[in-house]
């Protein structure tokens, strides 16, 4: 029989290389006499055919004997079909013997499809669906199995058309889309509350009905964030099903798709509805990117092709110039950073990205980020990340708990006290040692952990051998762990479910302000700012309500809502905040040596620009340094952390000499500890570069900049933003220093290979060093160019912004354009003017810069 | 940071080798997730940084693994190769091991929810497969290849295609058929 068998196969495959009008023949052919092995042939073929796996012209199709009309599915009439995607197939129905008519979507699995796989899939979207409530998404109304055992649902029926059509056909301007596109985001915010991505987010999957609301469909590949359904079912569906052009590139890869995904495919959603094309062509056959090529810019994307351009305009109600001038700027950012490569580059939420379009709608600057300050913010929450190597020597130290953990799972064996013990001691180890800034952690943060935490914290919640308050305390320290893994949404989660349950003893309500706290580091951390400040005054409400008294606690709170508020930019409450931290925490500081000296460093976050007290900031840093070195922790990654965040407020002070010799102290521990060529090394001679380029020792800044580069490069190969962030700085040395050839060099470079926050910035940049050059070269109208791009300039007293602003009007000088020139340092010569010089480096920097262009201006006699 | 992995792993190798069956499934979680994201980058020519790290991690466990030195492994097609053929081993090495102790050898998903997603069809009676696979092996090589990448790593076909060189048409086809014949097969038995 075996052989057979095996001969039969041979048959049946050779027999799919032939055409299907010749198959039959050649199987006759093939088989000859032998009646029982053409029998084992038909059988296959016709296995495969049913299996609908054969190529799509001799697929049999077996809707056209469909029988399911005018029979019922539960309470509906099933009506026509109306429509069939791979494995699904949705009736309109209507429910039978009601009052009242309604209409809904009937949903089933394909005849002939129903294996275990997509059985599973299916029954997973009726089970998300039935979870969903958003006006925003169809209904769900109920669900059923059909007579032949096929699982049912029924949908609210959506009559509408598909938004990219719909907003043509009424002619929506820019700003209408946009509105109408945030109530998309809304929809799949909404959805990612609820731990479902949606993974097929497309134009055609939302429908704006007739009362002009936006309906979002198909959650048919929807998946759960959360881990409390098998993980099998999501990734065999997700694989083929999806819409290449909506996916992100590292879906194409291969990679699960997370919220990343989501924000990816909102982006060309939203690039879409803006400009009706694609931003990137998509090779269909091979399932991704044509190009590593970067998306074109939607001012292009609108005339790409000539004869629609005209059709596309008026469909927007715009003109040309019109729709450029909309698109330029702020909304192309907004757009770039919802479709970055990488998701960590990406807005990390549906909300910060609405958040961003909401801010474009009101005219209001989009958020900055970038900017040293928030590095140093989130450094301060996040702390430190762990390595995949780093990780699993975690893991092992971990044995103690994984020992309970897999105990618990496996045969429920009663555990003693000491293993318990055991087990939160090796918790409380691995936050200390995700928490404590190690050299031996560097970035990147590893997945398998943070799925081994996420799981226990199931084990954990049904556990009944634990006292409440251990595993609250176990809950809290997870949710911890997750976030120092950057795994917000499931520590958020855990953090709020403890926060918000109800507490029997005092110990319980700490907890639950620890988790309140904890909730909003997360939001802060994800960008959340707003709902960080809701969530830590509720916590900060229940500690007052119980009478919380735990300073750490407290501070730590405080800490949160200090942080919140710099990043809204409400410089004075995040002081006070911060201030009452210290405060609190002033009786017990020899017990936390290290936490007290941190709050004293982040206490002088608020103090440096705008603010400028940097008289302030330096006093609290140094009594930073000073508690660290009275308590022996001199040498420890909290005192060098502070010692540099010393050294750089005395460089933006001024006090260049006091600055440098900290400075090359601090480069001295890096290279000890880090090694020469590491990233934190390199950062900090650019910051020793930086001060030599504001003390106008060209020289020296071209010299420690040359090594920042080489070493950044070194550390994490050419293309990467980091070294463009290095060869950026180099190309303002350079520019600055007259090397016009150099410096639209490096910032072409540095352009090209920068991330999201630093790209516009950086493209800025290389359109002033470009230009520049080509009106040295005596391209006239490139002067032209130079002055529109000058005045692109974001923060006219920045000192990198300063010092560009004062080489484009030397430049301008030099091409006889001095009117010009007088132009480009008007806003600083204004400033100036206005307000006293009151810090040493109004005179040292900004002064000076504005007598050499003037005194430039007199030479070319003016 | 090499010495930190290399405890970790050598620790659950030791483990498994000394009989412990959960150390597995300690120590495949590590290197299947990363296996499969290297056969996805470099198959479809998507070359990153992070590609070579985590390869030479995946190749150094599979090479404890399978006790084999590195030089042997002259490609990710070699590798591929062998670790589809190293998990089709284990799976059915735990199968005769479980039939012999209590329910049989059936594969479940929920055994392997961590190195899961492979896409066996549930309820499969492993040692058959495995019995099946070995001689279409004897008959058509390429076609029980197909059937090992697909089942044991998770390839997709194009995939699949790539690294045997073939037409996705082909491969296509040889999976098709295979997957129908092992059906019919392991459902008559």
């Amino acid at each position: 029989m075996n052989e057979h068998d095996l001969k039969a196969l041979r048959i049946a495959r050779d027999a799919l290389d032939t055409a299907p009008q010749e198959r039959e023949d050649f199987v006759s052919q093939r088989c000859g006499a032998d009646t029982t092995l053409r029998e084992r042939v038909a059988g296959l073929l016709r296995g495969i055919a049913e299996r609908g796996a054969i190529e799509a012209s001799s697929a049999r199709d077996d809707d056209d004997i469909d029988a399911l009309p005018g029979t019922t599915l539960g309470a509906f009439r099933v009506a026509e079909r109306i429509g069939r995607g791979g494995m699904g197939v949705v009736y309109r129905g209507t429910r039978e013997g009601a009052d009242f008519s309604q209409d809904v979507a009937l949903k089933l699995i394909r005849r002939g499809f129903d294996f275990d796989d997509i059985r599973t899939r299916f029954l997973r979207e009726r089970r998300i669906l039935a979870r969903l409530d958003h006006p925003n998404l169809a209904r769900f109304i109920d669900g059923g199995v059909a007579p032949d055992g096929r699982p049912w649902f029924a949908l609210e029926f959506v009559r509408g058309e598909p938004i990219a059509r719909w907003c043509d056909a009424h002619a929506l301007d820019l700003r209408a889309r946009v509105t109408l596109f945030l109530d998309v985001c809304a929809a799949v915010q909404y959805a990612h509350a609820q731990l479902v991505v949606h993974r097929d987010l497309k134009p055609a999957n939302i429908l704006v009905d007739g009362d002009g609301r936006v309906r979002l469909l198909d959650f048919g590949l929807a998946g759960l964030l959360a881990e409390d359904e098998p993980r099998e079912a999501t990734t065999i569906a997700g694989r083929r099903a999806l819409t290449p052009e909506y996916a992100a590139p590292e879906v194409l890869a291969g990679e699960r798709p997370g919220v990343a995904a989501d924000v990816y495919a909102l982006g060309v959603t939203l690039y879409q509805l803006l400009a009706d094309a694609l931003p990137r062509e998509i090779d269909r056959l091979a399932g991704n990117l044509a190009t590593d090529t970067a998306h074109l810019p939607l001012a292009q994307a609108i005339a790409r092709d000539p004869a629609m351009t005209a059709k596309r305009l008026a469909a927007r109600s715009t003109s040309l110039r019109a729709f450029r001038g909309d698109v330029r700027g702020d909304l192309a950012r907004i757009v770039d950073k919802a479709l970055a490569d990488t998701p960590g580059r990406r807005y990390d939420t549906v909300q910060s990205f609405a958040d961003d379009l909401r801010r474009w709608l009101a005219g209001a600057p989009v958020r900055v980020s970038g900017n040293g300050l928030g590095y140093r913010l989130g450094k301060f929450l996040r702390r430190h990340r762990v390595t995949a190597a780093a990780a699993a020597a975690v893991l092992a130290t971990l044995g103690a708990f994984g020992v309970y953990h897999v105990k618990t799972l496996n045969d429920g064996l009663a555990r003693t006290t000491t293993e318990r013990n055991r087990a939160e001691a090796s918790l409380r180890f691995l936050e200390k040692l995700l928490s404590s800034p190690n050299p031996q952690f560097g970035a990147g943060a590893d997945l398998k952990l943070g799925d081994f935490l996420n799981g226990s914290v199931a084990t954990l919640r049904d556990d009944t051998t634990l006292d409440a308050s251990a595993r609250d305390d176990l809950r809290v320290t997870i949710a911890g762990s997750l976030k120092s893994l950057d795994r917000y949404d499931e520590g958020l989660a855990i953090a709020r479910e403890v926060a918000t349950s109800r507490a029997s003893d005092a110990h319980g309500w700490t907890a639950r302000v620890r988790a309140g706290a904890l909730a909003g580091e997360i939001l802060v951390l994800k960008g959340e700012y707003e709902p960080a400040l809701v969530e830590l005054d509720s916590a900060q409400q229940l500690a007052d309500a119980h009478e919380v008294d735990d300073p750490t606690v407290l501070a730590m709170l405080l800490t949160a809502q200090s942080i919140a508020n710099n990043h809204l930019a409400r410089w004075e409450e995040s002081e006070r905040f911060i201030d009452r931290a210290v405060a609190l925490l002033e009786p017990i500081r020899e017990a936390k040596p290290e936490l007290y000296a941190n709050l004293l460093d982040m206490a002088s976050i608020p103090r440096g620009y705008p603010k400028r007290d940097f008289d302030g900031a330096e006093r609290l840093l140094r009594q930073a340094l000073a508690f660290l070195d009275a308590h022996g922790l001199g040498g420890s990654g909290e005192y060098w952390n502070s010692h540099g965040n010393l050294a750089q407020t005395l460089m933006l002070a001024g006090k260049f000499e006091q600055a440098e010799p900290m400075m090359l102290e601090g480069i001295e521990h890096m290279r000890q500890i880090y090694g020469a060529n590491n990233r934190e090394t390199s950062f900090k001679l650019s910051d020793l570069a930086f001060l030599y380029y504001r003390w106008n020792h060209l020289a020296d800044a071209r010299r420690w900049q040359d090594e920042a580069t080489a070493a950044m490069t070194a550390a994490l190969g050419e293309t990467h933003p980091f070294v463009a962030l290095t060869l950026s700085h180099s190309a303002d040395i350079a520019f600055h220093a007259g090397d016009l050839a150099r410096a639209a060099a490096e910032a072409r470079i540095a352009a090209a290979n920068a991330d999201g926050t630093n790209r516009v910035d950086f493209e800025r940049r290389r359109a002033v060093f470009g230009a520049a050059l080509r009106c040295d070269n005596g391209d006239a109208s490139a002067a032209t160019d130079l002055l529109a791009q000058v005045a692109e300039l974001p923060d006219a007293l920045n000192p990198r912004t300063v010092r560009t602003r004062v080489a484009a009007a030397t430049c301008l000088v030099r091409r006889g354009r001095s009117a010009d020139a007088q132009s480009v340092i008007a806003p600083l010569a204004q400033h100036l003017a206005q307000s006293p010089p009151t810090g040493k480096d109004r005179n040292d920097f900004y002064q000076p810069a504005l007598e050499r262009v003037r005194a430039a201006m007199a030479q070319a006699g003016h | 940071m090499g010495s930190a992995t290399e405890g970790s792993v050598t620790k659950w190798l030791e483990r498994w080798r000394d009989g412990d069956p959960a150390a597995l499934d300690r120590l495949l979680p590590l290197v299947y997730a990363d296996l499969r994201r290297i056969a996805a980058s470099v198959l479809r020519s998507t070359p990153g940084h992070a590609t070579l790290q985590t390869t030479a991690l995946v190749h150094e466990m599979l090479l404890r693994l399978l006790g084999r030195a590195p030089a042997e492994y002259a490609s990710t097609t070699h590798l591929l190769n062998a670790s589809a053929r190293m998990m089709r081993q284990i799976l059915v090495d735990r199968a005769r091991n479980a039939s012999r102790t209590k329910r049989g050898g059936e594969w479940r998903r929920a055994d392997f929810a961590e190195v899961a997603e492979l896409q066996i069809p549930d309820g499969t009676d492993l040692i058959m497969l495995d019995q099946a696979l070995t001689e279409l092996e004897a008959m058509d090589a390429r076609m029980a290849k197909v059937v090992e990448l697909r089942y044991f790593i998770g390839l997709e076909v194009p995939e699949v295609a790539t690294m045997l060189d073939v037409a996705e048409r082909t491969a296509q086809r040889d999976w098709i058929a295979a997957h129908e014949w092992l059906r019919q097969r392991l459902a008559d038995t």
